[in-house]
Parts: structure tokens; C-alpha cells; sequence
């Protein structure tokens, strides 16, 4: 009954911390360009969460984030819907089976995660022919300064799994 | 035993995610209008939006008045030499009567049109996609809001049109968007033609009037005002001619523009609810 409880604690937390980080993103940062590029912090919520969630779990948290993503107005929706689960499959995999639940490794995640949504929408936009090939520079900018907030989201989700554990 | 990775409940979640991308693409592209599921999310984020986003105004004002003091007195400064130079026109405003009055009716907005009436909004959000320039307004059909109404500034300055919008909040794609056409005339000489955002490869975004005839003669710094359509009433500044070139096939010409309204310090917009369409 206890650990019942743990859990619903866990993922209710889990639910807010990423509703924070969409706010942030979509509010806080939203209108401000850094470098010409905006900051993209949701696959690094994502990949952080399902390190310590594990394979399963982490695939399922994707879905549920990508489709609510996609429902609030993300740019490139359905690409979310299908890359988060899978990003949160491989990472949490990855923890379970690999690397140490550490900063370091929930670096690599990250970038690993950010390196998928970011070149796959960039090329999404392209195929849409929205945007040009040249802008591939913009890639790793954006890549470069999601990753400020990777500390920190990797030590809020720690916290939270701690919490329901 | 090591966990495998291919699952049967790792496989089942990877269908599940594909059959919602399907359907929610699906459902997304075909509907009409803002689905449910886009307006159950869109009201959940709404107040938290509000909620941030007037924190987020506080906070950017007391930054400014601790570290921007300085600048602001120059801006003040500037500003004030501005007025004067203003109330030297307004001293010679007989002889610049046809100016004056053109600039009137693009400028005088409440005044000079009656028949328009306006919904005032905040921004609560901004669309955090590169390739995309639209904003969320913390208002929706709850104010009399509905998708296609024009936004405008206070000096009714075109920002953009209603493309989405809900119970408590509205999504407004900007004039900057490459989803957004918007058919102009150009003020001083009638040419018309239609504007659309640009994307360049630097993550810049321009406004281009496009389908200008070959022997079009415009000068830099002319206004660039809507026609009018059943979305937007004419007459509504919307940006100022900085470069005129023939484009790719050769048979017409383009022009790029500046925006007259900065979308960066955007804070408060109006929503043209009702205009009647001469």
C-alpha cells in the first residue's frame, strides 16, 4: 500500500516536473533567441526521467509526453509521439543494462536524445521544405545550449525517484 | 537473466506510439478547427502560462530598472527628441496635410474606424520551434474569440491572424510565420501583391511581397498595408519596402520588408473582433 503510494507520488511528480519544463520553454524562454536558435528542453526531460525509470517505463512516459506535447502546439507533433518513446526505451535500457545512473552517463543520454530529436525534426523541416539544408549550423547550437539544463534535470528527476522509491 | 530489449510490453507501447502518431497526425490534419485533445491540453497549460508568464514580466521589469537604468535614460533621451521633432511636424502640419492624413488613417485606428471592435489580450507563451514564429494569448471563444481574427497592436500595426484557439487561449501565428499569406498593397503607388514569411538558412526570418509587376517602380520606406479579406480589414499597416529584386522566374518582382511592429517586445496585443468590411 505504501509503495502504491510511492509511485502515484513519483509519477505525479515526474508529470509536474516536465509541465514545468513545457512552461519554461514555451514562456520563459519561448521568445528569446540565443545564438539565433531557441532552447529545446523537453527530449532533455525526457531522457533524464527515463534513466531512472528504466526501458519500459521510460518508452511509456515518452509516449504519454510526446502525444501531450504535440496536443499543447509543439512544432513537429508527431515526430515527438514517435521519437520520445523510443529515446526513453533506449536510454532507460541503456541505465539498466550499461552505464552507472551518474552525471556523466545522464550527460551522454542527453545528448544522445537531442542529437536524434533535434537532426530528425531538422530534417523533417527540410523534407517540408520549410527550411534549407544550410540551416543544419543551427543543429548543433541549439543542441550545444539545451545541454545547459541537463545538471539540472537530471538532479530533479534523481530527487524524484528517490521519492518514490 | 539479463532484461532483453525487445519486450513484449516495450513492443506494445513502440504500436501504441505509432497508432496515436497515426491517428493524432491524422485527426490534426483532416479536423477543422482545434480538436479536443488540443483544446483539453491547451486549457491544463493555460493558467500556468498566465501564471509564469506574469512572473516572468515582473521579473524582466525589475531587471531592466536594476541594470538597463542607464540605457533607459538614453532611450528617454532619445525619446524626448523624438517628441520635439514631432511637435515641429505637427507646426508644419498644413503643408504635410495629405501626408498627415494618410498616415491618419493607418495610425488613428479606434478613431477613424468605429466600426472596429477589439479584444485586448497578453502573451502568455511563445512557440519554442525554430522554424515557426507564433505566440499563445491567454484568451479564447470565452472572450468571443474565434480562429482567423487579425491581430493587431495598439497603433494597429499588423502582428498576425488567429490560427487555433480554445476555452482560455488562442494561438496566433505572426505575419514572420511562412504558413501565413497575407494579400497587401503597397500604400503610396497601389501596387498589390501578397506577403509571406521567410525562413533563411541563418535562422533569420523575413517578409517578402511577392507577385509585384516587373515594371512595379517602389521606393524603400513605402508602407506595405493589408487589402482587406474576409480576415483582416484593409488599410492595416503591416511593414516598410527595404529592397525590391525580380525573383526566381524573372517575370515578377519581389520585395522584402521590415515589419512595423517589433514582435520581440510584444507584451499586449488587440484581437479585431468585429470590422465592417467597405
Amino acid at each position: 500500500m505504501r509503495q502504491t503510494y510511492k509511485n502515484i507520488l513519483m509519477w505525479a511528480l515526474y508529470a509536474a516536473l516536465f509541465l514545468l519544463v513545457i512552461v519554461l520553454q514555451t514562456v520563459v524562454f519561448g521568445h528569446a533567441r540565443f545564438f539565433g536558435v531557441k532552447l529545446s528542453l523537453v527530449p532533455v526531460c525526457i531522457a533524464c526521467i527515463a534513466m531512472h525509470t528504466g526501458s519500459e517505463n521510460g518508452a511509456l512516459f515518452g509516449l504519454i509526453a510526446g502525444a501531450f506535447w504535440m496536443l499543447a502546439g509543439a512544432d513537429g507533433g508527431v515526430l515527438y509521439i514517435l521519437l520520445l518513446p523510443v529515446c526513453g526505451a533506449v536510454v532507460g535500457y541503456l541505465c539498466d543494462r550499461y552505464l552507472n545512473r551518474t552525471l556523466l552517463s545522464a550527460f551522454l543520454m542527453c545528448l544522445m536524445t537531442l542529437c536524434v530529436m533535434q537532426l530528425a525534426l531538422f530534417a523533417f523541416r527540410v523534407f517540408l521544405g520549410t527550411t534549407s539544408f544550410a540551416g543544419i549550423l543551427s543543429v548543433p547550437v541549439q543542441i550545444g545550449l539545451s545541454m545547459i539544463a541537463w545538471p539540472f534535470l537530471y538532479l530533479a528527476a534523481r530527487i524524484v525517484r528517490k521519492a518514490g522509491a | 537473466m539479463k532484461k532483453k530489449f525487445w519486450s513484449a510490453r516495450l513492443k506494445t507501447i513502440l504500436i501504441v506510439a505509432l497508432v496515436v502518431a497515426i491517428l493524432l497526425g491524422v485527426t490534426v490534419a483532416i479536423a477543422s478547427g482545434t480538436t479536443f485533445g488540443e483544446n483539453l491540453a491547451g486549457t491544463i497549460l493555460s493558467p500556468f502560462r498566465a501564471g509564469v508568464a506574469a512572473i516572468d514580466r515582473q521579473a524582466e521589469r525589475y531587471y531592466n530598472y536594476l541594470f538597463s537604468y542607464e540605457s533607459l535614460q538614453a532611450e528617454n533621451a532619445e525619446l524626448q527628441k523624438q517628441i520635439l521633432d514631432m511637435q515641429e511636424d505637427v507646426r508644419t502640419a498644413e503643408e504635410y496635410q495629405r501626408e498627415n492624413e494618410r498616415l491618419r488613417t493607418l495610425l488613428g485606428l479606434a478613431e477613424e474606424h468605429e466600426d472596429y471592435k477589439f479584444v485586448s489580450a497578453y502573451i502568455i507563451s511563445w512557440e519554442s520551434s525554430n522554424y515557426t514564429s507564433a505566440f499563445t494569448i491567454g484568451k479564447g471563444t470565452n472572450s468571443g474569440l474565434t480562429e482567423g481574427m487579425c491581430a493587431v497592436t495598439e497603433n494597429g500595426q499588423v502582428v498576425g491572424l488567429i490560427t487555433d484557439v480554445g476555452l482560455n487561449w488562442a494561438t496566433v501565428t505572426t505575419l514572420m510565420d511562412s504558413s501565413l499569406e497575407i494579400s497587401v498593397s503597397i500604400a503610396s503607388s497601389g501596387y498589390t501583391g501578397v506577403v509571406q514569411g521567410t525562413y533563411l538558412p541563418d535562422n533569420t526570418s523575413v517578409l517578402r511581397m511577392n507577385y509585384l509587376p516587373t515594371s512595379a517602380v517602389v521606393k524603400n520606406n513605402d508602407q506595405v498595408v493589408t487589402t482587406g479579406s474576409t480576415l483582416y480589414p484593409r488599410g492595416l499597416l503591416l511593414g516598410y519596402i527595404t529592397n525590391v529584386s525580380l525573383d526566381e522566374t524573372g517575370v515578377a518582382k519581389y520585395a522584402t520588408l521590415t515589419p512595423s511592429c517589433d514582435l520581440d517586445a510584444l507584451e499586449q496585443i488587440f484581437i479585431i473582433t468585429e470590422y465592417a468590411n467597405k
